[in-house]
């Protein structure tokens, strides 16, 4: 039926105003800020100065410092995305296929990392990883080793601790993506004689991969952006391009720099969340 | 599937769960450490960490900054959020899917450049590390979801009931009050919840607008876990974890509460 | 329990949404005190748009609504004292039964000792006494109808207005509430105006039928008017299940089909195509050499009726007997027969009488 209510512009407008006013001020002006920053001349010792320049960018693009870190940050986000998928699915299809009365504190229970702090998290993971932690006093306890093992402060505990926040995005992306599938079809295929493990492979997996590309790619740019994981578990040792902004404005100091850094960083959003439309367009066909 | 394939996925499924809350349920046990530094299985047991905690001065005021943070933003949230989420739902204006898109587009940006951009433009401004400068920069991460939730309950509200009480003779501003405004209630409560723990719990942006002189309680935090590891923090982090669990009851029990009333 | 009955007249009523055809066009109509009239119409034929505009909920482009005499056209839906009924009956999910109920008088601030008997009153007249302090999400569909239609009655309107009251129940619960509805509105003597795509429903519920297609009238009558006398073949077609024939009128001006002679009632100019309809139990089948020849087709038993197929040079109709009626029980799939009608009972639309 048609839409019948009348237009109201000015009554919209009036009401959305307080809203646009506060997201203009709180990310649009320094949303601008920081691209305008991003062109500022360096002084020495963090003095700003304003004007125009392209020094940053071309730092950027030539110093292999830079590529080396866009490289780490790409390599890191995607192996953390697919440990997560790896984790994250298995417990979808777990939960989607629950009958019982449980399954609500089971939903619960496998998102509950993000009502935990990611200061908190990456603190738990010291306590297992950690020199003295759990897995090291387990394994000498059973006398694998005499010596710890190196779990954090290094790639392994960076890995785990992401992929561990990540997961409740993927599980959550999953269950959503398989509860728009009809019980129906995987009936149907069983019934036409499919096994289970067949009917999973023809008919779940293929339906799902939508919400597979969909919940990939918001691990995916989480990991990128993650701050708090990295640089807790990381020890200063993992150096990525977050933790490098953080570094620029807040240790050295160089503000136009971490602006470009930044910059660099959102270019880069853009082009994962272009390829990523691009797929799911062509998993859905 | 076979019975021994069966119960080989049910341990597996429980193997990932225990990755899921391992370092949850760690750092509650971790708590109770009497040692000095953080061992898993500790030496001793103790609740000297909790002592400790409540008597370490940056803790104290990092929660009361964070406390009173986070209320100032969930109100300015609901002021500013409410009425344009109602624009959203129930008006019929152009570009209203723009603007929908320009409220919630603060979620598209890594918080890590967002904090930065704050920084930047707060620090010439004079609003780095005061209240202003904070609260604007939560409302930025906590409205959108604010719009989006209430913005959904609107949306979802039975339809033609609007219609229905103004046939029964309400005028529009009773309608409003009488029948708009108790049913997206529910949507109100979890929306400021929602906003609530997430600027509580907020580190990323606040690192970058804090200073030696205001500093929330996730930002003191992450700076202890930075320079030392001692049980102190899993017995801070136990208390942040009952205050959300309850939190969250609360929050449950009232929308369901409102739930049951509504529906 | 009473309430008022007032005299609607809709003139030149148009609704224009900017886009496309208008989705009311021209639409005038006068529904007398106490009277019962369905709008009927597929969907988009502007039916619902037409109760909306009444109600005040969508405003006319053009036109005026008159109560009474009373301009409504440019009053505000809360000022109009019309009780509607929604299609998915919006009942306030947040309140009681008798909240609900109540909602109306108090926003017309009758006291709480008579809002308190008037509720009671409505609720008896609906059959739902002592579901007072449930909640709608309590009730069954029918229930839920039914607290709709007290809600409404209670204000004592001028107008009752039903949007699809029914079609969200099951079948059988739908010919029970079409009994209890026709039941008040008689008792109450309350003018109502009932949107609906049902035929059958609008047929068995209403002194009047207006059959609307594309934002037009078609047709305004009795339900005896608009079945056996349809204004045009739209109207034939949508009013009951109905055979159409193309058919071209010879020398002698007489209808045929395939060259034979049809009977129909009228004569028409050499040459001039038409369209011949008959509703289903009109078709008489006889031996094979009177009328038109055809063979069958198809013989289906539905229940209270069987339906013949059968087709012929250049034309095909179906055949209705009530089953109760044995001669069709001799008939067989591959027979032939003579297809006949009597004259009396054929419409006949000059060819493009639906275009416009």
């Amino acid at each position: 039926m048609a839409d019948d209510r009348p237009s109201q512009p000015g009554l919209a407008a009036t009401l959305s105003l307080p809203a646009i006013a506060a997201v203009s001020l709180g990310f649009l002006l320094p949303v601008l800020w920081l691209a305008r920053m991003s062109v500022n001349p360096t002084e020495p010792g963090g003095v700003l100065r304003e004007g125009w320049t392209a020094n940053q960018y071309v730092e950027l693009f030539t110093d292999s410092f830079y590529a080396e870190l866009t490289l780490a940050s790409l390599q890191m986000s995607a192996t953390a995305t697919l440990c997560a998928l790896l984790v994250g699915y298995p417990i979808a299809l777990f939960l989607y296929r629950l009958e019982s009365r449980w399954k609500t504190l089971l939903v619960l229970l496998a998102i509950c990392p993000l009502l935990v702090s990611g200061v908190v998290r990456a603190y738990g993971w010291i306590v297992i990883l950690g020199d003295a932690g759990w897995i090291n006093s387990m394994l000498r306890g059973a006398g694998l080793i005499d010596r710890p093992i190196r779990l954090v402060n290094n790639h392994i505990g960076v890995t785990i601790g992401l992929t561990e926040s990540l997961l409740p995005y993927m599980t959550l992306s999953l269950l959503a993506g398989l509860g728009r599938l009809d019980r129906g079809l995987e009936e149907a295929a069983r019934t036409l004689g499919a096994s289970p493990l067949r009917t999973f492979l023809r008919i779940t997996l293929p339906l799902s991969l939508p919400a597979v590309v969909l919940g990939s790619t918001i691990c995916f740019m989480l990991a990128v952006s993650a701050f708090v994981t990295p640089r807790l578990l990381g020890g200063g040792r993992v150096l990525l391009l977050a933790t490098e902004i953080y570094e620029q404005a807040l240790v050295t100091l160089n503000w136009p720099l971490a602006a470009a850094i930044a910059m660099a960083l959102l270019a880069l959003f853009s082009v994962v969340l272009v390829a990523s439309g691009r797929l799911q367009r062509r998993v859905a066909e | 599937m076979s019975r021994v394939g069966t119960v080989a996925a049910r341990i597996g499924i429980a193997l990932l769960y225990v990755f899921i809350l391992a370092p949850i349920v760690l750092v509650f046990a971790i708590s109770f450490s009497g040692d000095n530094f953080i061992a898993f299985p500790p030496k001793t047991w103790g609740v000297r960490w909790y002592v400790a905690l409540f008597a370490h001065e940056g803790f104290a005021r990092g929660f009361r900054v964070s406390l009173t943070l986070a209320s100032i933003v969930v109100a300015l949230d609901l002021l500013v959020g409410v009425p344009a989420a109602y624009a959203i739902a129930r008006l019929r204006f152009p570009g209203r899917d723009a603007l929908l898109a320009f409220l919630t587009a603060p979620l598209l940006l890594p918080t890590i450049v967002l904090g930065l951009a704050m920084l930047l433009v707060f620090y010439p401004l004079r609003l780095a590390a005061t209240y202003p400068g904070l609260v604007i920069a939560h409302m930025a991460v906590t409205l959108p979801f604010v719009v989006r939730i209430v913005a959904t309950a609107l949306s979802t509200l039975p339809g033609d009931i609007e219609d229905a009480a103004a046939t029964l003779g309400a005028s529009p501003a009773t309608v409003f009050r009488r029948i708009t405004l108790p049913l997206m209630l529910p949507g109100v409560v979890a929306a400021s919840a929602l906003a609530f723990i997430l600027s509580f719990d907020e580190v990323v942006i606040s690192l970058f607008v804090v200073g030696p002189r205001l500093s929330t309680l996730p930002v003191e935090l992450f700076r202890y876990v930075e320079g030392r590891t001692d049980p102190m923090v899993a017995a801070l982090s136990t208390v942040l974890i009952l205050a959300t669990v309850s939190a969250v009851l609360i929050v449950e029990r009232s929308v369901g509460v409102m739930r049951a009333l509504g529906r | 329990m009473t309430a008022g009955g007032g005299n609607l007249v809709l003139a030149g009523l148009r609704k224009d949404y900017g886009v496309g055809d208008p989705a009311v066009d021209r639409l005038d109509l006068e529904i007398a005190k106490g009277e019962f009239v369905a709008l009927l119409g597929p969907s988009g034929c502007g039916k619902t748009t037409t109760l909306r505009m009444i109600a005040g909920l969508v405003e006319p482009s053009a036109g005026r609504i008159l109560l009474d005499g009373d301009d409504l056209t440019a009053k505000p839906v809360h000022r109009r004292n019309i009780g509607m009924v929604f299609q998915n009956y919006a009942l306030f999910p947040h309140m009681t039964v008798a909240d609900n109920v109540a909602f109306g008088l108090e926003m017309r601030g009758v006291a709480a000792t008579e809002i308190r008997d008037r509720v009671a009153e409505a609720l008896a007249l609906v059959r739902l006494t002592g579901f007072e302090s449930r909640r709608p999400k309590a009730l069954s569909g029918g229930q839920q109808q039914r607290v709709a239609l007290a809600r409404a009655l209670v204000i004592r309107p001028d107008l009752l207005l039903l949007d699809e009251p029914l079609s969200n129940l099951d079948a059988k619960l739908r010919e029970e509430m079409r009994g209890e509805i026709r039941e008040i509105q008689k008792r109450l003597g309350i003018t109502t105006v009932f949107v609906t795509h049902d035929q059958a429903e609008a047929l068995a519920l209403a002194d009047r039928i207006a059959v609307m297609e594309r934002g037009r009238l078609a047709q305004l009558g009795s339900p005896e008017e608009v079945y056996e006398r349809p204004a045009t073949p739209f109207v034939a077609r949508f009013v009951g299940r109905i055979n159409a024939l193309a058919a071209a009128a010879g020398g002698d001006g007489r209808l045929r089909i395939g060259g034979q002679p049809v009977p129909t009632g009228d004569l028409r100019p050499a040459g001039t195509k038409a369209t011949v309809m008959i509703r289903p139990q009109h078709i008489t089948l006889s031996q094979p050499g009177i009328s038109l020849l055809a063979r069958v087709t198809g013989i289906t038993y539905v229940g209270d009726v069987v339906q013949i197929a059968v087709a012929g040079d250049g034309f095909s109709v179906v055949a209705e007997r009530g089953t109760a009626d044995s001669s069709w029980r001799g008939l067989a799939v591959g027979q032939d027969v003579g297809v006949g009608w009597p004259a009396s009972s054929a419409l006949v639309f000059p060819e493009n009488a639906d275009g416009r």
